[in-house]
């Protein structure tokens, strides 16, 4: 617990000092465990100025175990459960205690720059997204105009 | 399988070192005696089979966490000398690797030694990084804190982190469970292995005693000769040599089973072989709920044979043609047609004719009509039988012991004089055991086979002297007036217990090997 809270409070206080450019995250209350974050949908990607808000909820075993996070903005991705969840594998599998959020937030936007349809948790996405890629990027903008504003 | 082939792997107690006594009841038992032998398979075989039963030699080894650790440390030190490996630990992790299989791994180093290394995550066999002397500052780059150079510790990949935070990473790591004793360097996408010396180092002692016991349960899986025993909360395993092993192995714990299947529900399931289990259980799990219906709700219609369900009201059942029946209108109790029924017999509700009716020998006589469900049935109801025979063992185990007390009271004998009955508890238990599985074995038979003939024949033998000794085990001691008539009941339990011991040994090795020429081994 003890390192978990100084580094993340590291963390925030080195976000807070230089913000990047393509995503904001913050403390949830005085909970350092639970942060709210947002990615800018990237450019040449259907989800392009699309606003993703993010949970994350960080294990008091952390840095050592990775955060979990959840969407809780409705998003049309292959590797994206309807009810927002992410593939807990993309984050475990790879961990490592030297991450940070900040490279958290990195992979995510990356997985909507290059969404990964062979270990999909929405079949029938991935299917289009491999199959029929307009039609995909057609539904895929349609709901980043509706729900990530 | 040939029947010498069958014998070679057979054990005599006598050269067992490992054998716990009084578990198996009557070991010490002279094999040469053969006047209490009333029982021969057959005549040309017997001699072979009591010359072969005193050289047949022990082919598995129980092994406690001891054992386990100094031989794979034995196998460590081979590595070590044939290779001229001075680290035990990179050693450790190159037989990890190869899955503890020595000839491979000195194979494959000889072939490649760099690429070896290199896969099993211990690159040019190089344990750690030492620290440089000219930085004076370090910062951990997962706490973000700052420490002096001697507070740290990197593996050769030079990933170099606090100690806190490494014995934080290890100790999830092993608090995870089996599979921390591959665990990698914590840089990102790093694969250099943390090696044992590097855990002895970094976590508390408490943790790397876990790490070990993972180390040895890792050995074990690694080897296909050892497996744990699978009884809940043993801590042994044994080695078997022989892949094709089917008689049952003996634990220290006193389990006994297959070591094939190891399963601690099933343990010894002779004289079936796995796969037939595997197929009865199914097939069990398949019909259970239309057996246990049957059996609780259905008779069948003496004239017919069809099955009937009484779903309430009297006695007077009529077999419904509109079912697929006969029409015949007879008495649920006795099976007897209605017609005979009236106030002579009890009334319409009652029927005293029951016990003297010819219901049950109906139902051998019929046997050949039996439809596949039926015929299931019988060897069902059987096995079932024999299996809970065996649920209440520990009761029985504790009566004897009750029973052995009473006679330390009674008759004022040494407790030696008592150990026969425990011996005669754990023989029973024993043929309960063979008798509920011989019915899978039966039911599988060949119907018409000359086999089949000699296996059920052999099975009544052995079904019967099972409950001989079963009855004249359970004599009340009110019976036996004085010392006299204990010594002539222990005499005989004694020696019923021996003949019925070589009747069970003779039926396995019978039925296993084949009873005729054309036996089915290969279900």
């Amino acid at each position: 617990m003890a390192t978990s809270n100084k580094r993340l409070q590291k963390e925030i206080t080195d976000i807070l000092k230089t913000p990047p450019t393509w995503c904001t995250a913050q403390v949830v209350g005085d909970n350092l465990h639970k942060w709210k974050a947002t990615v800018i949908g990237p450019e040449n990607s259907p989800y392009e100025k699309g606003n993703f808000e993010i949970e994350l909820d960080i294990p008091v075993d952390y840095p050592f175990k990775p955060p979990a996070l959840k969407f809780t903005t409705k998003i049309y991705h292959p590797n994206i459960k309807s009810d927002g969840t992410v593939c807990s594998e993309l984050l475990s599998q790879n961990w490592s205690p030297q991450l940070k959020i900040f490279d958290v937030l990195t992979t995510i936007r990356l997985l909507l720059q290059e969404p990964n349809p062979e270990s999909p948790l929405e079949v029938e996405i991935a299917q289009q997204f491999k199959n029929d890629r307009n039609a995909f990027n057609k539904a895929a903008k349609e709901y980043c105009k509706k729900y990530a504003k | 399988m040939s029947d010498d082939e069958m014998y070679d792997d057979y054990d005599v107690d006598e050269e067992d070192s490992t054998e716990v006594s009084g578990n198996e009841s009557g070991d010490d038992m002279d094999y040469e005696d053969t006047s209490t032998q009333d029982f021969d398979l057959d005549d040309n075989n017997s001699s072979q089979r009591t010359k072969s039963s005193l050289t047949r030699t022990k082919s598995y080894e129980v092994l406690d966490k001891a054992d386990l650790q100094s031989e794979s440390h034995k196998l460590v030190k081979e590595v070590m000398d044939v290779l001229s490996i001075p680290h035990e630990s990179a050693v450790v992790e190159l037989l990890k690797f190869m899955k503890w299989n020595k000839e491979k791994l000195i194979e494959r180093y000889m072939d490649n030694s760099d690429k070896l290394c290199i896969d099993a995550g211990i690159p040019n066999l190089v344990l750690d990084k030492p620290i440089d002397k000219s930085i004076k500052n370090f910062s951990c780059l997962i706490c973000l804190e700052d420490f002096s150079p001697q507070e740290t510790y990197a593996l050769s990949c030079d990933h170099r982190y606090c100690l806190p935070c490494w014995k934080g990473y290890l100790e999830i790591k092993i608090g995870d469970g089996p599979e921390c004793v591959y665990s990698s360097c914590p840089a990102p996408k790093c694969k250099i292995r943390v090696h044992q010396a590097a855990f002895k180092r970094l976590v508390s002692e408490q943790s790397f005693e876990k790490y070990m016991n993972f180390c040895i349960k890792e050995y074990v899986h690694g080897n296909q000769k050892i497996k744990w025993c699978p009884a809940p909360g043993c801590n042994f395993s044994i080695r078997c040599d022989r892949k094709d092993r089917r008689e049952a192995v003996t634990c220290k714990c006193g389990f006994q089973y297959c070591f094939q299947c190891s399963d601690s529900e099933i343990g010894d399931h002779m004289p079936c072989p796995c796969a037939q289990i595997e197929k009865w259980l199914q097939k069990a799990s398949d019909e259970s709920e239309n057996v246990t219906w049957m059996l609780a709700n259905t008779k069948k219609c003496p004239e017919c044979r069809s099955p009937i369900e009484k779903n309430g009201g009297c006695m007077h059942m009529t077999c419904r043609k509109n079912a697929g029946g006969c029409g015949f209108e007879f008495c649920w109790l006795c099976r007897g047609p209605w017609s005979e029924h009236g106030s002579a017999t009890g009334g319409y509700y009652n029927c005293n004719k029951y016990d003297k009716s010819k219901a049950k020998e109906d139902d051998d006589k019929a046997q050949d009509a039996k439809t596949e469900l039926e015929e299931y049935m019988f060897y069902y109801h059987r096995y079932e039988s024999h299996k809970n025979a065996m649920k209440i063992a520990s009761e029985q185990r504790r009566n004897a012991y009750l029973k052995e007390h009473q006679i330390l009271n009674k008759f004022d004998v040494r407790s030696a004089d008592t150990k026969f009955l425990m011996e005669a508890t754990e023989q029973l238990l024993k043929n309960r055991k063979v008798l509920q599985f011989s019915y899978v074995y039966g039911y599988y038979l060949d119907k018409k086979s000359q086999e089949k003939n000699l296996f059920e024949y052999l099975q009544e033998d052995l079904e019967k002297h099972t409950n001989f000794l079963s009855t004249l085990y359970e004599l009340s001691l009110d019976k036996l007036e004085d010392y006299q008539a204990f010594i002539k009941w222990k005499e005989s339990v004694t020696n019923y217990t021996r003949i019925t011991k070589k009747f069970l040994d003779n039926f396995v090795e019978g039925v296993s090997g084949g009873l005729t020429n054309q036996h089915p081994h290969n279900l």
